[in-house]
């Protein structure tokens, strides 16, 4: 592998391969093109079928620390180069440029990032990278700026984080004393 | 129900175009310095994205799609293609090749 893996820490960007999606018609190893999912679904069950899917190195951001040599995948966000096609959705490229779209997170050319091109991460773009198929890291967002990508991405997949606040609130207070009841529960009600 | 602030027409003037496209459905963007800083919308299309916005106030798990306008979902599909290397990229690459032969 060439990235030793103490470098694959959140917030990492990394060149990595990545897949676009598989969809259909989907042409299978041998040249066979199986026309959709139902018709896959008769021939295969679900047997795992060699079959062309494109993929690319590029950018992506690490979701996770990938320190522990027993997972072999790091979950990533897909990271685009900005390209004038991409620019000319005006309205939209405005809000992503001004920070305030939910769905991206931009990144202009810096040296923290390591990126020669201004970019954008995709926030829904939620896949996992091998971590033999990661080439080198170039640049690091902050924590901060970590921050807002897992707020946005808390949105995005609609992610309902309530119970764990909760449940964290009710340690925060257990550990404050503030769970117990009033000691003398009547007389606070005459106060 | 959403709170609005009610000012008399007579308190507000808008351009006779601006009137218009609302009439004809189309909200209107007041800018500041190029900037969209207030959309004024007709009551028809308030009344219909009304409850987004109360359930938006109150912090509800609302659907991402339901946010999304139809630019940002053509976007995000033309950004998933996008099958091609930028040149910048591709030198990238070729530098951290280079490093790793090194």
């Amino acid at each position: 592998m060439p990235l030793a893996v103490a470098e694959l820490r959140r917030g990492r960007i990394c060149y990595a391969i990545y897949p676009f999606t598989a969809q259909f018609p989907f042409e299978l190893a041998d040249g066979q093109t199986i026309p959709n999912v139902e018709q896959f679904a008769r021939a295969f069950r679900g047997q795992p079928v060699p079959g062309k899917v494109e993929v690319r190195l590029r950018p992506v951001l690490l979701l996770h620390d990938g320190t522990r040599g027993e997972h072999e995948d790091v979950a990533c966000l897909r990271i685009n180069t900005a390209k004038s096609h991409h620019r000319s959705h005006e309205a939209a490229w405005a809000r992503i440029t001004n920070h305030e779209h939910p769905f991206f997170f931009h990144l202009p050319v810096t040296d923290s990032y390591g990126l020669r091109h201004e970019s954008l991460v995709a926030i829904a773009s939620v896949g996992t990278v091998h971590k033999s198929a990661i080439l080198a890291a170039v640049g690091q967002l902050k924590t901060h700026e970590m921050q807002i990508v897992s707020e946005r991405l808390t949105r995005a997949l609609g992610l309902d984080f309530a119970p764990l606040i909760a449940r964290k609130a009710r340690e925060l207070m257990r550990l404050a004393g503030l769970d117990k009841p009033p000691e003398h529960p009547a007389a606070d009600a005459d106060d | 129900m959403i709170e609005t602030l009610e000012i008399p027409s007579q308190e507000v003037r808008l351009p006779a175009e601006a009137v218009e496209a609302l009439t004809h459905g189309t909200p209107v963007a007041v800018t500041r310095y190029g900037q969209p800083v207030h959309v004024v919308l007709s009551q028809k299309q308030f009344a219909s994205v009304a409850p987004l916005l109360e359930l938006l106030n109150e912090g509800a798990n609302v659907s991402p799609e339901l946010l999304m306008t139809q630019e940002d979902i053509v976007l995000m599909r033309d950004l998933a293609e996008d099958r091609e290397p930028s040149e910048a990229e591709e030198e990238q690459i070729d530098e951290l090749v280079a490093q790793l032969d090194a």
